[in-house]
């Protein structure tokens, strides 16, 4: 859930010193910088007390678009609350994530289940998505080993590729190649990788805004490699850090209310 | 006639040895008559569970049959209805019925996410007078047309915990891919065979609402008079000449691949076990006409030097041999086919586990047996054979004997 709270950005940490291959950008005179500068970066960034937002989640299966909107709540890393708002057929569905439990209600069946097992792989409301990537914290500091590989333009802008390796077997993605901007300090494209080196998704963000004195990236585009043809565009709004948020936002009660 | 008559007293100077031969043959005959309507009762009840699942003729959409293990909810038949009704007029079809199959995430008590299971909502047409699921009911009862029931297989509602009268969730998934959630009550539980035990059931219109196809189907199952192979295969093929199917996917349940696989295999055994039994006895024969022949040696030397034919002297030992089937054979399908006739009656439990392990394949715990004409004439057909097949190398021997040797040799 932090993903969506983040407008899906990720942070990672860094561990080692970067070796930078392919430096060659004088026209950037951009200084190396190491991948726990980056990475502390992407902290700086993405790192909050609360935070609210709106958010437009849109889901191409390759046949047909749906859309969605849901507002989003979320404290510190590991509480973070979703209520779906439309369509009428999602309306009230809420999902709760306390630290490593995920709850999810559903209005027409009224009732409370925490999701576990084989569902947590699944799309989540048949995006690209899954519930363990809702899971998954942002502080991948703790969780990773990075290395900077090299630099790219992005877009027109330097980008360090950062290649992350889990420290633990428990995180979801074993491995992970990012790029991150350099002025901007977040994550412009993800690769995640199984541990067997298969590609499984990429994220690209864009649209980054400075927002309460973070650098926010606004859109997130999510293709699933298992899912050929299909992606998932995350849009936020509304989006405000330090808003005021009742505890019961964050209990189970909320999602029964 | 002479040598007909020659043959009946040839059989009847050695009565002991006769009868030992009969014998063999008839017990030979009944088992094999009565494995093969054991064997022919498991496998096509076997095959006749999975016609019904699948439908003698399924129809749907080219797109759902290409992504058909990715289980695409989208490549549906937007509107059942019309495609029903025209397919109801054409000749030899009995029935036509709009389907929904699609997997679900079932949940008992607060946690959900492990346990998994394949609704099948469809119109009480199909799952009563097709499928006899009313009469599979162990606990509680079939649906009764109320709103949020569900029946459960015996193996999800054994996977899940659940009981008659509980409320559980069923997570399926809409059309658009978006979570569809319903918490039906269970009020019955059904046990037939691997597939409907790992199956749960609802009504057609409840399963619409979770796949968000409001008059639709994700397929529709068309049934003729007969589920035999060989009457599905052309009924499949008539109506994909139909205009009105042209787009669509036609399969005949003989053709999905679990029978496609299957068939051959029972047809292969069938004859297996035939020859096996057939190679027994055929030892049986060739035994007891070759004692025969040697001690007939010198018979046979006189009659052939009275002129008698080289197939004479063969026919002579076949006509021996086939009087010797022709009795133990009628007794043996006699015995074999009243055996299997009380197993077709009563059945045979060979308990659960035999279902359990048969994963989602249409294998029930109860065997029946299946008589049929055909079996009780293929059998009969079978001892005859093998009474000639065993004689043919004696009596081929007997006619290689040159009459002065044979009166040289006369003992």
């Amino acid at each position: 859930m932090t993903f969506l709270l983040f407008a899906l950005s990720s942070v990672l940490p860094a561990s080692s010193p970067a070796g930078l291959a392919g430096a060659a950008l004088a026209q950037e005179a951009a200084a190396q910088p190491t991948a726990e500068e980056l990475l502390r970066g992407l902290d700086a960034n993405l790192q909050f007390e609360t935070r609210s937002a709106k958010m437009t989640m849109t889901v191409n299966d390759g046949k047909r678009e749906r859309v969605m909107t849901m507002q989003t709540y979320g404290r510190g890393e590991n509480e973070s609350a979703v209520e779906y708002l439309d369509p009428e057929r999602e309306k009230g569905t809420k999902m709760l994530k306390i630290d490593d439990q995920l709850w999810l209600y559903l209005p027409r069946a009224e009732r409370v289940q925490k999701i576990s097992g084989h569902m947590m792989r699944q799309g989540m409301m048949g995006s690209d998505v899954s519930y363990e990537d809702m899971m998954a914290g942002a502080d991948f500091f703790e969780a990773y080993a990075a290395t900077v590989v090299g630099s790219e333009q992005l877009d027109g802008r330097l980008h360090w590729k950062v290649e992350a390796i889990a420290k633990d077997s428990t995180v979801t993605y074993p491995k992970r190649m990012m790029w991150i901007d350099d002025a901007h300090r977040t994550p412009s494209k993800q690769e995640l990788y199984a541990l067997s080196g298969m590609l499984l998704k990429t994220w690209t963000m864009t649209d980054v805004q400075e927002v309460g004195g973070q650098m926010t990236p606004m859109r997130t585009e999510i293709t699933d490699a298992l899912r050929p043809g299909s992606s998932t565009v995350i849009v936020t709004s509304e989006l405000q850090y330090g808003v005021k948020l009742e505890d019961e936002v964050f209990s189970k009660r909320w999602l029964e209310r | 006639m002479m040598q007909l008559k020659l043959a009946f007293r040839n059989a009847q100077r050695n009565v002991r040895r006769t009868l030992l031969t009969a014998t063999t043959l008839f017990v030979g005959i009944a088992l094999t008559t009565f494995c093969l309507s054991f064997f022919n009762g498991y496998i096509w009840d076997f095959l006749r569970g999975m016609a019904d699942n699948h439908g003698h003729v399924r129809v749907v959409t080219q797109e759902y049959a290409e992504r058909e293990q990715l289980q695409p909810l989208y490549a549906n038949i937007e509107k059942s209805g019309p495609l029903r009704e025209r397919l109801s007029q054409e000749p030899g079809v009995e029935a036509v019925e709009p389907v929904i199959k699609t997997g679900v995430v079932l949940a008992l008590g607060e946690e959900i996410g492990d346990d998994f299971g394949m609704l099948m909502g469809a119109e009480s047409s199909l799952f009563v007078d097709r499928m006899a699921l009313d009469q599979a009911v162990i606990e509680g009862t079939w649906l009764t047309g109320a709103k949020d029931e569900v029946v459960l297989g015996r193996k999800v509602a054994m996977d899940l915990g659940a009981e008659v009268g509980q409320e559980i969730l069923v997570m399926g998934q809409s059309q658009y891919g978006s979570m569809s959630p319903m918490s039906p009550t269970v009020v019955g539980i059904v046990s037939k065979n691997g597939l409907v035990d790992m199956q749960l059931y609802m009504q057609l219109e409840e399963a619409r609402w979770m796949v968000d196809v409001p008059e639709g189907a994700l397929s529709l199952l068309v049934y003729g008079q007969d589920y035999q192979p060989e009457t599905v295969g052309p009924l499949s093929e008539r109506l994909s000449q139909l205009p009105e199917l042209q787009g669509y996917s036609l399969r005949a349940w003989s053709e999905e691949p679990l029978a496609a696989q299957s068939i051959p295999i029972i047809t292969g055994m069938n004859a297996g076990l035939s020859a096996l039994m057939m190679f027994v006895m055929v030892l049986a024969i060739f035994n007891t006409m070759t004692m025969s022949v040697l001690e007939r040696t010198g018979e046979i030397g006189v009659m052939r030097a009275m002129g008698q034919t080289r197939m004479g002297a063969v026919g002579l030992f076949l006509i021996e041999a086939i009087t010797i089937g022709v009795l133990g054979g009628s007794a043996g399908v006699l015995l074999g086919g009243l055996g299997g006739y009380y197993m077709e009656l009563h059945g045979v439990d060979l308990g659960q586990e035999i279902v359990d392990q048969a994963g989602a394949m249409p294998i029930a715990s109860t065997v029946y047996g299946d008589v049929t004409p055909a079996l009780l004439l293929q059998c009969f057909l079978l001892a005859i054979a093998t009474a000639s097949l065993g004689a043919l190398l004696p009596a081929l021997r007997a006619a290689s004997i040159s009459p002065s040797a044979a009166m040289r040799s006369r003992r």
